[in-house]
């Protein structure tokens, strides 16, 4: 038993309505009609929006049911069965219209109830797939639509064929349609780097998907601005890229305080590479955590036992040292101002003497704390005389200089 | 010295839906997602299996400041799988 359906039935000739509509009812279906005329056909699957619609091809008036059927299924989606004498199914001009009519299903007449049962089942499929299709094609529109990153298809020569309204706006365009039609080549108006989007077609053919791959990009006014894009390939039956899918974030925040730090952090190195003294961060264990260029050096001086291991380490980026801390003696012979502080904590200073070569020092120690108060290292001063002054654009060059002596 | 954890994936039964992992060497399980892993504070990395490999001073004087320690095996994928 098919579920009830409302049915439009469209037949100008009296006895055959009546059939159809005896039929339907039997069924346990609702009729609505019938229409006699192709237009009042087409007027009551506006006002009524039934199910499904049992057409004649033959109507009074001056729309015949194939025109009607086109109407029908164009304006209203609605489902559509054409109904038709025998003797007319055999005129291929008119089954040609009828197959172009959009209608779904095709009876002729007289109509059986096996039929009008087979058709109507049909009609209640295809409209329970038409309802699940247009439900996930809307979720997935919704999702397109209102994402707040922004989600592109773009074509191998570099135009953009879909956009979301977030990647439009990101870009400072006015919406989807605006940056599709605008933009007709990426290289000229999109990417800052001549070859940033052969780099991602080439990663993309090789390896399908492309994440975090991150780009200066133009917005409409001209503006720069960091992008990071996610990509993948989709491929046509001959296994060529035939378009893209990107979804793309905007990092311009991200990579500006990135910048911005690196700055503060060049700006405190060369800081502490242009003083004369040397300067090292100890932890308690006397390891070595950072130094100056000028300590860097003094250590790496001729004929030092650790030098080639500190040439090693020298070159990393944040300029940590894998060394102990320098071997001084007191000037007394007792115990020396680090010496000291690890006993006994607080600031510490006196002359001491550097080994190997004793040349004399100042060496004071001041604790260095952890953000929650405790100390858990040592900054060390070391100050000798006659010790020039480094510049700041010396510190790094000294620093690859003694990255550059490995197996000294 | 301080001695850190290194995990890698282990395969459970149980409901809990968040990554297993587990120490290479104490044993000890956790359940966290692979990216905790690779940034643990000093009180979660410590190991205290013999055989577990020493922190670096300068990562150790890192994760006082507020940084993390890695403590992701460098075979996590791979290690308790039976091949
Ligand atoms: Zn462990
Ligand atoms: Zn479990």
């Amino acid at each position: 038993m098919t579920q009830p359906l409302r049915v439009l039935v469209a037949e100008d000739d009296a006895v055959g309505a009546a059939l159809l509509c005896g039929l339907l009812v039997r069924e346990g279906h609702v009729v609505i009609g019938p229409a006699a005329m192709g237009e009042e056909a087409v007027r009551l699957a506006r006002d009524e929006r039934p199910d499904a619609v049992l057409m004649d091809i033959w109507l009074a008036g001056d729309m015949n049911g194939v025109e009607a059927t086109r109407a029908i299924t164009a304006d209203f989606d609605i489902p559509v069965i054409l109904v038709t004498g025998a003797t007319e199914a055999t005129d291929h001009e008119l089954m040609e219209q009828v197959a172009g009519s959009g209608a779904l299903g095709f009876m002729s007449k007289p109509v059986t109830g096996d039929a009008l049962r087979m058709n109507l089942r049909i009609v209640s499929h295809h409209t329970r797939l038409h309802a699940r299709l247009r439900d996930s094609e809307q979720r997935y529109r919704s999702i397109f639509d209102n994402a707040v990153v922004g989600i592109y298809m773009a074509d191998p020569e570099g135009r953009y064929l879909v956009s979301n309204r977030a990647f439009a706006e990101m870009l400072g365009w006015s919406g989807p349609g605006d940056l599709v039609s605008g933009v007709r080549s990426m290289d000229a108006q999109i990417y800052e780097a001549p070859s940033r989007r052969q780099e991602l077609l080439a990663r993309l053919r090789a390896e399908g998907t492309v994440t975090g791959f991150v780009s200066q990009v133009y917005g409409r006014d001209g503006d720069l601005l960091w992008v990071s894009e996610h990509c993948t390939a989709v491929y046509d039956w001959a296994g060529e890229l035939r378009h893209y899918e990107g979804i793309v974030i905007d990092v311009t925040a991200r990579i500006e305080a990135e910048q911005r730090w690196r700055t503060t952090l060049g700006i405190l190195r060369s800081t502490i590479d242009a003083m004369p003294d040397h300067v090292v961060l100890l932890d308690l264990e006397r390891n070595v955590i950072m130094a100056n260029a000028s300590w860097v050096r003094q250590m790496c001086g001729p004929g030092h036992p650790e030098a080639a291991a500190l040439a090693d380490m020298a070159g990393q980026e944040d300029g940590t040292v894998m060394v102990r801390c320098p071997d001084c003696v007191s000037e007394d012979g007792g115990p020396t101002p680090l010496d000291r502080f690890l006993r006994e904590g607080g600031l510490q200073s006196g002359p001491v003497r550097l080994l190997p070569g004793g040349e004399p020092c100042v060496c004071s120690v001041s604790p260095y704390r952890a953000p929650d108060g405790t100390v858990i290292g040592a900054v060390l001063v070391l100050r000798s005389d006659g010790d020039g002054c480094l510049t700041a654009s010396e510190g790094p060059a000294v620093r690859a200089d003694m990255a550059g002596r490995r197996g000294v | 010295m301080m001695r850190k954890h290194q995990f890698a994936k282990i395969d459970c039964n149980c409901t809990r839906r968040a990554t297993h992992l587990k120490c290479v060497f104490c044993g000890v399980m956790e359940y966290r997602s692979l990216d905790e892993a690779r940034r643990m504070s000093l009180g979660q990395a410590e190991c205290q299996h013999a055989d577990a490999p020493q922190v670096p001073p300068q990562e150790k004087f890192r994760a006082m400041m507020g940084g993390t320690l890695d403590c992701l095996a460098p075979d996590y994928d791979t290690h308790f799988k039976p091949d």
